[in-house]
Order: C-alpha cells, then structure tokens, then sequence
C-alpha cells in the first residue's frame, strides 16, 4: 500500500523520521504530509535540525529511522542524484566558473541543444533576468543570484522545490521584495516547496503551513493563524509573535495561583500541586482600563488586575506599554494598542486580561 | 521589479520536460574510485619503502639476521661521527637560515623596503639549480684558487663551513616563503591595540609580531632541518672528508656495493626527517588563532631609519644570492678560471666529458615535462577524490595518509627503496629497470606530498554545497569537476605542474641510485662531472638546468597569465550593473 493511496494529494509523508550523529539526536520521529501544490516551512531556531530534515528529503544525508515517501514511492535511502527534487542552496551555490545561462542550463545535461535554449528562455523570463545570460555570478547583486539559483533548481521540472533559507543572506529590503516573488512564483507553478528558515516573519507570510521545529522535535505543524492563534506549547508561543508569560503553581484545591492571586482557571489533568504552569497573552489581547480600587478578580470572562505604567514607547501606528501588576513583583506585561489616550508612565491602570485571549501551558519557565 | 507572469505551459508541476534519470546509481563506482590513487602509492611507494626495511635486516645473502646489521653499525665509531656531524651541522645550517630568511621576509612583508618585488624574485633564486651548485660556486670563490680564499682566514672551504655556507643558500628561499607566509597574515586592528595601550615598537614585537609567527619560525626551522640532514649535493661537492649520513648511504651502496649497511643507513636517515615531520604536522594542526575573519591587513607604515637598515640588509642577502650563480655562470664561461678569462662556450660542449653532455640535458627536459604532466593528471585527481570524494571519511584518509608519506622520506632513502625493491626477481616491475619510466615515477613519488597538499587546500576552500547542487541537478560528478571545480582550482594546478617541473629539473637524491648512461639526466651529469674533477663543465651543466628553471617561470608566467584571463573570466570581468 502506498502514501499516495491513503492520502489522494499526499505528495511527500515522512514517517517517524530520525536523524542521529554519534550519541547526538539531529532529529527525532518527525512525521508530516505535504499536500501537492502545498508551500511548508520548516521554522526553528539554529540547532533546531531543520536543515538536517531538509537535507534528508533532498538524499544529501539519509535519515538514520523512519521513511520518507515521494509520489508514493520510498525514497528513504535514494541519494539525490535519482531525486525528484529541486535545491536552492543557503549561499545559492551558484557555480562561479559559468555563465548564468549555463548555470541556469546546467541540469539539462545531455537534453538536445534546442530544447536547452527554449527551457533558459522560459526560465529567464520567469525571473526577470534577460539581459544577464551572459554575465558571471560575482558580477551580480545578491537577489540577482537568488533568482538564478531559483531558476536553475526549476529549470530540470523538479516535482518538489527545496529552500535552505533563501532569504537569509539578503538585504532587508530586497528581502521583502523577493519574499512576495517566491510566494507568486510558487502560486504560479503550483510546485510543492518545502523551505527552511529561522525567520517567524518570513514563515508566516510565505507557507500554507509550517513545522515548528525544535531539537529534533515537531513542536506543531499548522497554518500561520494557527500557531499565531493557538500554539500548541510553550515554545511555538514565545517563538512566533510576542507573548506575555506569567508563571504560574498548581495549588492543593486545584486552582492555579498567581503570586497570592488563586484563580480557578482549567488547570490541565493530574497536575500534581506545586507544578509550574505558565499563563501567556498577546501585547495586544490585552486591554486596559479606568483604574479601580478593587482586589484582583475574575469576573465578566475576564481577569482583572490593577496596574501602573511602567513606560511607553510610541511606534507610529500604535503605541507599547509596559505594566506593572500590583502584588506581582518583578512580573510586567507588554500591551500594545491605539496610541490615542495612552497615559504617562507611573499612572496606575486597569489591567484586563480575557480568557479567551489567555493561553495556558503546562511547562514551567523553560523557554 | 516583478517577475513576468505569463507561465510557460511546460512549466505547471507535474510536467517536467526533462527525462527522468534511470537507475545510475553513482554510488558503489565513487566509493571505489578512492582506491584508484593507492594503484600507483602503494608500488610506488610504500613497497619500495617496505623493501628498505626488509634489507635492513638481511645480510649479503638475503637470509634474516634480526637486527645484527644495526648493532655491527651502531658500535662502529664511524656512525657516531657521521650522526654528529649530521646533527650538528643540520641545527647550524638551519639556525642561520631561518635567521637570515626571517629578517629578510621581516624586510619584505613589515617594511616600506624599496625593490620588495625584486628581492623576493631574488629570494626564489636557489630553487631554479640543484643543491650541487652553491657547492660548485663555493669551491671557485674560496677553494684554494678562489678569489676570496683570505676571507675564510686560514680555514678551508672544504668541509663544515662549506657544507653549512651551501645549506643556507640552498634552504634559503623555503625558509622566506614560510616565513613570508607567517609573516603577511597580520591584523592590523592588534598593532593598533597594542599603540592605543602605549606599548613601544619593541613590545610591539615581542607581544604582537613574535606569537603570531612562532608556528611560522618553528615550521621553517623544521623543514630546512630535515632538508639539510638528507640532503648529499651540496656534501658531496663541497663536504670534503667530513663524514655525514647522507654521504655515507652513497658511499655505502655506489662505492662499496653494501647495500644492507646502506638500508640501516637510510633507516637512521628516516628518523629525523619523520620527527620533523610530526612536529610540522602538530603545529600544522593548531588553529592559526592570529588571523581571525574580519582581520583587517596591515599596511606597513614608512620608518626611515628601518627602512634604510632592512634596505641594506636584503640588499646585501641579494648580493649574496647573486653572487652563487653568478660565479658558476662566470666560471663556465671562462676558458680556465681563475687563469684565462677568455670567454667562450668550450665548457658547455660536454664532448670529452662523462656524464652524457647535451643528451643528460634532453632526458632531463623529457623526465621534468613528463613528471609535469603525469603527476599532475595523478596527483589532482587523487586529490579531488580525497577532499571531494563519497567513499567514506576514514576510507580517504588512507590515500591521504600515503601522499603525506614522501615528506617524511628522504629521496636518497626512496631511490634505494627503489634499487631493492626492483632487484627482486619475482616482480613482475622489473621490466621498468633502467627506463626513463622508472625516473618518472619514482620523481612523481618523490614529490608527491607538496602538490596533494596544494590541490587539498585549494578544493577544501571551495564549499561542498557546490558539489550538492551538481549532484541535486542530476549531473555526473565527473562533468561538475570538469566544468566547475577544475576552472577555479585551476592556478592550483598550474602551479602543481610547475612546482613537479621544477622538481624533476634538479632532483638529484632519488634519483642517483636508478639511472643507466641511457637515462642520464643534466643533474646527475654535474655530479658525474664534478666527481671526475671537470668542474667547469659540471657549473655548465648546473648552469644549463639553472636557465631551463628560469625560462620555465618566465614562460609559466605568460602561459598561464592567459590561459587563466581566459578560464577566469568569471573573476576578472568588471562587474555589471
């Protein structure tokens, strides 16, 4: 029975896959269905091993478990030689000793000479760089060698295109510019892209979905707003987007309590009292109000908390705040909202915190 | 800047144009390609060496005798004389080089020293003529007809401060291009700390030049250590009755036909030149802490007083170095130095002469073009398969490990290795005693180690991902190497055939033991030549091998200044818009 039989569109499974050097864990039973047409992103932090997990589904380095299945077929040990794929490599690796048409043309080795000049054509009308087949890739700019190494991974028609963070080496601007060119282009091919970044930014605006990575394991897999909106752990929380987090400990009733605030909130099963817990809240899910003279409360969907500014820092569109919570030493809340009405630092303040705004995890400080 | 939209129709997923390649795997093919270069290393040169080993321990009859030829040797007072001469007189000759090539590459790299392109041309100078010809200029400028016999002040010429004058001119130029090396890898930014914290130009150097080129100083001081110890030219000519181990393997196996007291001799050889290898290695192997990625180069300010001291120093080393060749240039040319000046071309007539003449000379330019050529189609593509290879890591070390190997081996030791191994009736080798062939590899052997180890460098600089994409694309490894790989390592290879041309054009030491009168070569004929007392003629000849050098570099120079505007057009061509 093949991936493609349980999954019509499944056009690449990976299965329990594991990566291991020595005693060290690169990766450990990653498992993912990428749709066909579908744009993913593996997103971690450097370590994460998801430039090794990318390197697997190239064959430059076999996993050490697990399966990766392409189009149905077990690729798991085939060397990228006999691959489907399509690489863009972290510093292009364009090949310095050619031309841009016969880097763009270098994977049409052996085709008829033709056919090679009508696939360059095609190719260089795609990324805009007509007037550049002859030029060597030291004389470009850095996008211009991006596109370059864009088009030779397409030029052969490789099912799936693989991107070892394509962005990272640019400027910030052309960075932008090029991220909405990927994004089109993608669209436009409908190839399966698979790409690599550390850049939640980049992630975000660019995939169907993405794949959290951190060492060696899966944290979440989702679209953007869902890990924006609901992350699944601790680490995806503070990873993608601010987020306020405020610790929290089991108590003996079951209640979760925060600093000598106890509130009844759904704390997870079989938390054993005294376990840490972090409760965390968007800068910008948080609301502030009139302050008023009253204890802390749950109450109207939502926790109230009495505060005081700390300090402010005015962004244009919108304006950052800084809260201290009376009773919580040491303990402050980001809070972004409309710069209208903003008070001065050391004014107290409401603090509302809605609960379905709030997310709660079951790990202590780790991240 | 946006991208057309039109979508080419062969360009929707799914629908690739391109054939899907079969099943060519490349893999079992490029993990046994690594055992290619071990076709030529391991008869080459690790059986030769074995069959050292084995005579050691054999007596004339070829039954075992354990260890008895070592201790017969070791009691006899010869050898402890020989070991200390040897010892000695290597630390001395290598102590004076490295000095003399420190404030010399100081002068080239730190100073604002007028001429500094001229003196480091002059610095390569030695390297173009074997080591028999400083020898042969000494004896005619303080042998006992020589012009400057009074400077010595009563001492001869033959002997130790002959063979210790010979050494330095000979060692000289490796000792300034380590040096140079070490010396040109400065940052800028720790000078400038060291000023900012008021430390004087002396404490500048003790803290600051000093540490960045012990590694540089002990490096030089190694190599030219184990190049004098094996080295037998310039003894022979000059040494005079001194006894040395390098003299004494040729006198044992040339002159007396011993050939196990020979082995034990180049056994004892072996370990010096191996320690002095180790050593290099392990400081090879510490990280070059000095110069980190974003060291900024150090432009040498203009001081007047040590510009004008270094100024006359290097000139004075110039003189020097001109002076060698010079003499033998001048003595070839006249009709009986120092008597008759007449000048003329009798010398390099070679007619009544041993030692082959003019067709030495041609064998010489045959071997050196051959050795180019062969060791460089070897020596590039065992690298690449080394550095680049998919066999596995420990799989390539072994190659590497056995290319490594010639540096540790004295050539008087490697060319005996030779006589042994051949002389077996039982190899099927054999046939190649006494052919051109058997000088060519035996020379490719020699001088191995120094081209792997360019051709290494430069492929490990050149990142894999180049490699990955070639291979992501589908293409034969083989056609990346071509295409790519080849081009930018290609000043590399250019330099490895003229460094192998070089070689071949002086070598002397492997050599000796293998050559017939059909396969004479211009560097034995000097010694042939100077043996028999026809000094003149034998500068003629080192002289001949001296201008081939020089005309090879010149003519290297302007080859390869076009072929490379031509294969570099990637890196010379202004950059675009």
């Amino acid at each position: 029975m093949t991936a493609s039989s349980i999954h019509p569109a499944a056009h690449l499974v990976l299965t329990g896959v594991g990566q291991r050097f020595g005693a060290f864990t690169a990766l450990d039973n990653v498992d993912l269905t990428v749709r066909r047409g579908e744009f993913v992103t593996l997103l971690g932090p450097s370590g994460s091993g998801k430039t090794t997990l990318l390197r697997a589904i190239a064959g430059l380095s076999p996993p050490t478990a697990g399966s990766i299945q392409q189009d149905g077929v077990d690729v798991t040990k085939i060397s990228v030689e006999r691959r489907d794929v399509g690489i863009v490599f972290q510093s292009y690796a364009l090949f310095p000793t050619l031309s841009v048409a016969d880097n763009i043309t270098y994977g049409l080795h052996g085709q008829p000479r033709a056919q090679r000049r009508q696939r360059l054509a095609e190719m260089l009308d795609l990324i805009g760089l007509a007037a550049h087949t002859h030029k060597y890739p030291g004389q470009l700019s850095g996008g211009q060698q991006q596109r370059v190494a864009l088009a030779r991974a397409l030029a052969p028609g490789p099912g799936l295109l693989l991107l070892d963070e394509p962005l990272s080496a640019l400027d910030a601007e052309v960075r932008r510019d090029l991220r909405g060119e990927l994004r089109r282009l993608q669209r436009q091919l409908g190839i399966t892209t698979l790409m690599v970044t550390h850049d939640q930014e980049e992630a975000l605006t660019l995939s169907d979905r993405i794949m959290v990575l951190n060492h060696g394991r899966v944290e979440q897999v989702g679209t953007p707003a869902d890990l924006y909106e609901r992350p699944a752990s601790l680490f995806v929380a503070g990873f993608i987007g601010a987020m306020n987090r405020l610790p929290l400990e089991v108590t003996s009733g079951g209640n979760a309590r925060l600093g000598t605030l106890v509130l009844n909130l759904p704390v997870p099963d079989r938390a054993a009292p005294g376990t840490a817990l972090s409760l965390c809240i968007r800068p910008e899910g948080v609301e502030l109000t009139e302050p008023a003279d009253q204890a802390p409360a749950l109450s109207d969907g939502a926790l109230h908390l009495p505060g005081r500014i700390i300090d402010s820092e005015y962004q244009g569109a919108q304006i950052a705040q800084r809260i201290a919570l009376d009773g919580l030493p040491g303990l402050s809340l980001s809070v972004t909202g409309p710069a209208r009405g903003a008070r001065a630092p050391g004014q107290p303040v409401g603090v509302i915190l809605p609960l379905d705004r709030l997310h709660l995890f079951a790990e202590g400080a780790a991240a | 800047m946006t991208i057309a939209p039109a979508l080419p129709p062969s360009l929707a997923a799914g629908t690739a144009t391109v054939p899907r390649p079969g099943l060519r795997s490349p893999r079992p093919g490029a993990v046994m390609a690594i055992l290619l270069p071990l076709l030529f290393l391991v008869p080459a040169l690790l059986l030769p060496l074995a069959s050292v080993l084995s005579k050691a321990v054999q007596d004339r009859a070829g039954s075992y005798v354990g260890l008895a030829n070592l201790t017969e040797y070791l009691s006899s007072p010869h050898l402890a004389q020989s070991l200390s001469n040897s010892l000695t007189l290597s630390g001395l000759s290598a102590g004076i080089s490295v000095a003399l090539a420190f404030l010399y590459a100081y002068g080239l790299t730190r100073t604002r020293v007028p001429g500094r392109g001229f003196f480091a041309l002059v610095a390569q100078l030695p390297l173009l003529a074997p080591s028999l010809l400083p020898g042969i200029s000494l004896v005619y400028l303080f042998g006992n007809q020589g012009w400057l016999k009074g400077w010595l002040g009563g001492h001869s010429i033959y002997g130790s401060i002959g063979i210790v004058m010979g050494e330095v001119f000979w060692t000289f130029p490796h000792a300034v291009m380590i040096l140079t090396a070490a010396l040109s890898l400065a940052d800028a930014r720790l000078y400038e700390a060291a000023r900012a914290l008021k430390a004087g130009p002396w404490r500048r150097f003790l803290t600051v030049t000093l540490p960045g080129v012990r590694a540089g100083l002990v490096s030089a001081f190694v190599a030219v250590f184990a190049m004098v110890i094996t080295d037998f030219g310039v003894p022979k000519v000059i040494g005079g009755n001194t006894p040395l181990l390098a003299t004494d393997i040729y006198k044992q196996v040339i002159g007396q036909q011993n050939f196990q007291r020979g082995a034990i001799v180049a056994l004892l050889l072996l370990l010096p030149a191996l320690i002095a290898f180790l050593v290099d290695r392990a400081m090879a192997a510490k990280p070059a802490a000095m110069m980190g990625g974003k060291a900024v180069a150090l432009v040498p300010d203009r001081q007047p007083w040590l510009d004008r001291l270094f100024f006359l120093f290097c000139a004075l080393m110039a003189v020097c170095l001109l002076a060698i060749p010079s003499t033998a240039l001048f003595a070839s040319l006249a009709k009986l130095w120092p008597y008759n000046l007449t000048p003329g071309l009798w010398h390099y007539r070679f007619e009544m002469m041993d030692g082959g003449g003019w067709d030495a000379y041609a064998n010489s330019v045959r071997l050196s073009a051959l050795v180019a050529l062969f060791g460089t189609l070897l020596i590039f593509p065992a690298a690449w398969l080394v550095a680049k290879g998919r066999a596995p890591r420990l799989l390539r070390q072994v190659p590497h490990a056995l290319a490594l190997l010639p540096l540790a081996v004295p050539g008087l030791v490697l060319g005996l290795g030779y006589v042994f191994f051949l002389a077996d009736p039982g190899n099927p080798l054999r046939v190649l005693n006494g052919t051109l062939t058997l000088l060519v590899v035996c020379t490719i052997a020699h001088y191995y180690s120094v081209p792997h180890l360019s051709a290494i460098t430069a492929l490990r600089r050149l990142s894999p991902e180049l490699e990955e994409a070639g291979r992501s694309l589908k293409v034969p490894a083989l056609l990346t190497l071509w295409r790519v790989t080849l081009p930018m390592a290609l000043p590399v290879v250019l330099d490895m055939a003229a460094y192998l041309f070089m070689s071949a054009m002086t070598t002397v030491s492997a050599v000796v033991f293998l050559y017939t009168p059909d396969t004479m070569l211009a560097s034995l004929s000097v010694l042939a030549m100077d043996d028999a007392g026809d000094t003149a003629p034998a500068a003629a000849m080192a002289m001949l091998i001296f201008f081939t050098g020089a005309a090879l570099r010149a003519a290297w120079a302007l080859m390869t200044r076009g072929l490379l505007r031509r294969a570099r057009r990637w890196q010379t061509a202004p950059a675009g818009v």
